[in-house]
């Protein structure tokens, strides 16, 4: 005798097994690439044969009342692939069913049981019924609650009847009927739960699986795409005006949802810098991205003004990625010829400056405010904090100094950190001289170097000689009081500059400001010099005087065009 | 620097500037200059044809002998100045000082 639970049991892990088979077995890999969860079948034909067996073999674990769940078979199939293979099953069953009863009972026709072609025919019906109802799921998996339903009103309402109906005699089939029915329900019910809950939670965990493996194939074409959207190379130091760059993305080699840029606007002498961070690390990251460095860099063409960039970076994101609010961001504009910075920021940044003795001093970022850039000075900026400067070394180029601080970064930085370099260090040409008229000669020589190698006219030389004498010799001359010490100097610096000559001369005489003497008022006839600052006046179209720290700062600017 | 060139045309003396009358030439230029207006030159004329540079100091030196011939009733013209010299003595306003001619004969002929 076999135990009633036992056998329950047992069918529930046959109808499991025969479940977790025919996934494995006919279940297509593209189904899951659709996650609306439907199903599609491989080879129906041969679901349906191998249902069949099981309708005859795994349907036969039996209850000490003759229960079977050999009905599940043709209802798995029908609810699977439809009502015709579900009837192919049941068929497939019903001929080896005779089959069998042929081998065995042949030639005594009285051995087949009371209910055999009842059965026979509750098969067929079984697999038509949930061929049907595959029909209306539209090829969706059904809920457990609705299979195990299902089954409840198929037994009840076709089986019972039709064996009842079609049994002989019928009190006998009743009586057996009465026994079974109970046994019947339970073990069909629970094991065409089993099925459908196996199969669905295979769907589902391979759907997970294929969701993940999309979203990392998607991840590292964007990656890639993000690669071949950040410039591969800082440009070679200097090719944009006064400006040396370094920029780079710490984990190049993950997905990364912030982006550096810079453009450098040739008409106005700027350079557009930013960096930007997109707060969701998504697929679409790769294309706000890219739509915002297109963007980025149409409005520095224009020289547009950096909240207008950011606002309208903003308003593109919302079209792309349907959010406003999730983009921060620093944005910037080097004036090239005098380092002044203007910034935008939105968000959390670290903006240093650091000069070539290696000392840091914060940016201060007030929107739309401002600060300068010294001459040799480094601005680092970066969406992530910047690590103590052990690793600073006076004298390391840009690049140099951007590798070390990116490798120290890269210890404790997630990805999406990125890190911008941009120093400031005006190309000028510089010349030295003692306080001594001896050294107009030298004075003299090193502009007319200067001047042929930027081919300046000879009227501008001339001017050049002119300004610069009149400068020396007055510094020489009334800059000192007491005798200049030995190491006096008088630093000349400069350079060309677009269409405009950029000069500074320093000395530590005393104090002058040559634009205190105004030069326009008349001035005695034949009086014996003080040409020096008229000349001067008429020859440059900008000058500026500033005392710092004990030195006397002139800065004058000439211009070339057309001359 | 060597010692200027010095012609006599008439009683005019005519003295050829060195190619740049700088600080560092002025110096010599000016003696040189008033050396021969003290030997009793009393009509001066200035050759700038081989001269293209003229800073402050060497303006100085030309007022410096303007005013000695005014001393001594005599005087001085200039010629020959390339367009750039020629603006340094324009805006320091040298051309009401002494005339400023294009070539030798009018130079002699406005003294």
């Amino acid at each position: 005798m076999i135990n009633p639970l036992f056998a329950i049991t047992m069918s529930s892990i046959a109808s499991a097994l025969f479940a977790y088979l025919a996934f494995r077995l006919f279940f297509k890999q593209q189904i899951q690439t659709n996650n609306t969860g439907l199903i599609i079948l491989d080879n129906k034909l041969l679901f349906a044969i191998l249902y069949g067996f099981f309708t005859i073999y795994a349907g036969f674990v039996v209850t000490p009342n003759g229960a079977t769940v050999r009905l599940l078979g043709p209802e798995f199939v029908g609810m699977l692939a439809g009502w015709r293979y579900g009837v192919l099953t049941s068929l497939f069953g019903v001929v080896l069913v005779c089959w069998k009863q042929w081998i065995h009972f042949i030639p005594g026709t009285d051995q087949v049981g009371n209910t055999f072609f009842s059965s026979l025919i509750v098969t067929v019906l079984a697999g038509y019924l949930a061929g049907l109802w595959y029909c209306r799921l539209k090829g969706k998996l059904p809920k457990i609650w609705q299979a195990v339903v299902f089954c409840l009103g198929f037994e009840l309402l076709v089986h019972l009847p039709v064996t009842l109906l079609l049994g002989w005699p019928f009190a006998t089939v009743w009586q057996s009927a009465k026994k079974t029915m109970p046994e019947l329900i339970i073990a069909n019910t629970i094991g065409m739960g089993m099925m459908v809950f196996v199969i669905g939670n295979l769907i589902r965990e391979k759907l997970a699986t294929l969701e993940r493996q999309r979203i990392a194939g998607e991840l590292s074409s964007a990656r890639v795409v993000q690669q071949g959207l950040m410039k591969k190379k800082t440009p070679d130091p200097f090719t944009i005006p006064n400006i040396d760059i370094y920029a780079c993305l710490v984990n190049e080699d993950k997905i990364s949802n912030s982006f550096f840029e810079y453009y450098y606007c040739e008409s106005g002498r700027k350079l557009y810098f930013g960096i930007v961070e997109i707060a969701e690390l998504t697929t679409r990251a790769t294309l706000c991205m890219l739509v915002m460095k297109t963007l980025f860099r149409t409005k520095a063409k224009r020289a547009a003004p950096l909240q207008n960039i950011v606002e309208n970076m903003r308003r593109e994101l919302a079209t792309v990625a349907g959010s406003q609010k999730n983009i921060s961001a620093f944005l910037g504009i080097v004036d090239v010829d005098t380092g002044f910075i203007s910034e935008y920021v939105a968000g959390n940044y670290c903006a240093r400056l650091i000069n070539e003795q290696g000392d840091w001093r914060e940016l201060l970022t007030v929107n739309e405010g401002g600060a300068l850039l010294r001459d040799g000075e480094i601005l680092v900026l970066a969406n992530k904090a910047i690590p103590g400067d052990d690793f600073w070394v006076p004298g390391d180029t840009t690049r140099q100094s951007g590798e070390k601080m990116a490798a120290s970064l890269r210890k404790t930085a997630d990805a999406g950190t990125v890190l911008l370099l941009i120093k400031y260090q005006q190309q000028a040409e510089n010349i030295s001289l003692q306080i001594d008229l001896q050294e107009i000669e030298r004075l003299h020589q090193w502009l007319t170097d200067f001047a042929q190698k930027h081919q300046l006219s000879g009227k501008l030389l001339f001017t050049l000689d002119l300004v610069l004498e009149e400068l020396v010799v007055n510094i020489v001359k009334h800059g000192f009081v007491q005798a200049p010490g030995e190491n006096e100097r008088i630093d000349v610096r400069m350079q060309l500059v677009g269409e405009r000559i950029l000069i500074r001369v320093k000395d530590q005489g005393q104090a002058f400001n040559p634009l205190q003497h105004n030069v326009d008022q008349p001035r005695p006839k034949r009086t014996v010099g003080g040409w020096g600052l008229q000349l001067i006046q008429k020859s440059v179209q900008k000058m500026e005087y500033e005392r710092l720290t004990g030195s006397n700062i002139l800065s004058l600017e000439i211009n070339i065009k057309g001359r | 620097m060597e010692n200027l060139d010095v012609k006599k045309i008439g009683e005019v003396t005519v003295v050829k500037m060195p190619k740049s009358v700088d600080s560092t030439t002025a110096g010599e230029v000016e003696s040189q200059l008033l050396g021969i207006i003290k030997s009793g030159v009393h009509k001066l004329v200035c050759d700038f044809t081989g001269n293209n540079y003229v800073s402050s100091a060497g303006l100085r030196v030309f007022m410096e002998a303007s005013n000695e011939l005014e001393e001594r009733n005599g005087k001085m013209a200039v010629f020959g100045l390339n367009e750039v010299v020629y603006e340094v003595f324009d805006i320091t306003g040298f051309a009401d000082v002494f005339p400023i001619t294009d070539n030798e004969k009018e130079a002699i002929d406005s003294l």
